[in-house]
């Protein structure tokens, strides 16, 4: 790959605005070079920590720092509990989503969004050890033990937030399709308000709630 | 032969509370979470993490540098440091058994403690992290008092003894003031036990002042020590070794 010289950014009006590519921090180049636009940057560490396994294989580490001496070096041994929540998409490959947070004590699922909601309820199915790991099935597609709850039940869960979710606007003297013309800023503090209220938090990603918040909205408006 | 005793004094860290709960996943995750910000959930361990290089232990951090966990880790970031401390205590356990056995031993009439080697200058009840893990976990109903090198709160009026500041488990000086104590109640030491995990602190210094000793190996197995004069790992089978004295 040849060297990137200037970052082009294109608007749908046909302006573009650039910068030259070498004012770009290493954290967007890295990101740029992620999305295969460029080159990974090549960075100058102050001093390099270079690791050799016992079969000879070698793994380099730069640190940005010039005074470094080893303070200790350990392992940890333990049981990890993590969940894999893998989800059909229509895709070629399930999307799979990863639960680090008390994976056995999540007790159901809600899936929505416009065209409608399914919910799930999980227990233990079935235990199987290999070696060190053992896998405990809590749903499982294939099982019919594992079905789909009826509607009646995703029905009633998401009921139960909009009135939440209406509570919450009356409280702000506010009606949903004022809070969706709102500005972006405006919108988020009162999407804070409102996840507060319904004791949700995101995940991953906390614009993952305002998106949440603005599909309620949308039911609550229709 | 059962040991016969009139009071049982309980350590606290990694014996009636055991922290096998309070992962950091768990702590940061959702002090990050309530705060609207996951995505620094990663960086945030990562942070908390190298602080425990820096003091060596998660306890170290907690008893005397907390301000770093709010500066460092959090980024000073506000509402931060109220919600860590009520995750912090969300997610500690009780010691297996705990709660049963207490219940069992007041039920018969024996008088219970908490000792434990507390740092942090005492405040009202549940500003400290003995009385609030008490508090939230409805233990205070169980026990007459806390004893720390702090002071001694008794848990029925919050008030607090100062004979025992100062004084330490390690050097022996708590037990000491604690065997002049249970005197004046007409408790000699020798109707007394002490139950904990650490030998250095709740064994061998109890057992020089003729305390009877019990070695709680539910989360650390120090290993064996001649001055304990038993071994449990669930707080239930001392309900088979101890029993109350008439």
């Amino acid at each position: 790959m040849s060297i990137p010289l200037r970052l082009v950014v294109e608007f749908n009006d046909g302006s573009q605005r650039a910068i030259d590519f070498s004012k770009v921090n290493v954290q967007i180049q890295e990101s740029l070079a992620a999305l295969g636009l460029c080159p990974p940057p090549i960075t100058d560490s102050k001093s390099y920590l270079l690791l050799r396994w016992k079969n000879g294989w070698q793994e380099i580490v730069g640190l940005d720092k010039t005074q470094v001496e080893l303070l200790r070096y350990y392992t940890i041994e333990r049981t990890e509990e993590i969940g894999r929540m893998s989800l059909e998409t229509g895709e070629a490959y399930p999307a799979l989503l990863l639960v680090k947070r008390l994976p056995m004590l999540v007790e159901s699922a809600l899936l929505t969004n416009d065209a409608g909601s399914a919910m799930y309820t999980f227990s233990e199915r079935t235990t199987t050890t290999e070696g060190g790991k053992t896998e405990k099935i809590l749903y499982d597609k294939k099982d019919p033990e594992s079905a789909v709850e009826d509607n009646g039940k995703a029905n009633s869960w998401i009921l139960e937030l909009i009135n939440s979710v209406k509570a919450e606007l009356d409280k702000e003297g506010l009606i949903a399709e004022k809070l969706l013309s709102m500005g972006p800023d405006e919108k988020t503090t009162v999407y804070a308000d409102i996840s507060k209220a319904l004791g949700i938090r995101a995940m991953e990603r906390q614009e993952d709630i305002n998106g949440f918040i603005e599909l309620m909205l949308r039911r609550i408006k229709v | 032969m059962a040991m016969e005793v009139k009071w049982i004094g309980f350590d606290f860290g990694q014996c009636m509370m055991d922290p096998t709960g309070m992962r950091n996943y768990l702590v940061i995750g959702d002090v990050c979470k309530e705060l609207g910000e996951p995505e620094l959930i990663d960086a945030r361990i990562h942070k908390y993490r190298v602080l425990k290089e820096k003091y060596g232990n998660y306890s170290a951090i907690k008893e005397g540098h907390r301000d770093e966990i709010m500066s460092y880790v959090f980024d000073n970031k506000d509402g931060a440091g109220e919600i860590f401390s009520r995750k912090e205590q969300e997610h500690l356990l009780m010691g297996k058994g705990l709660e049963e056995t207490l219940r069992y031993f007041t039920d018969q009439g024996m008088r219970l403690s908490v000792v434990a080697e507390l740092k942090k200058t005492l405040g009202p009840m549940g500003t400290d992290i003995v009385t609030s893990f008490l508090v939230s976990k409805g233990l205070t109903k169980y026990f007459d008092d806390v004893v720390t090198p702090q002071g001694k709160v008794d848990l029925k009026d919050g008030s607090i003894d100062l004979r025992y500041k100062g004084k330490t488990k390690e050097a022996g000086t708590i037990y000491d003031e604690l065997a002049l104590d249970l005197k004046a109640k007409g408790i000699d030491v020798s109707e007394a036990a002490m139950i904990g995990d650490k030998l250095k602190t709740d064994i061998s210094p109890a057992k020089k002042r003729g305390f009877k000793t019990i070695q709680y190996t539910g989360y650390i197995d120090m290993g064996r020590c001649e001055d304990a004069d038993e071994k449990i790992s669930d707080f239930r089978e001392m309900k088979k070794i101890v029993n109350k004295k008439p």
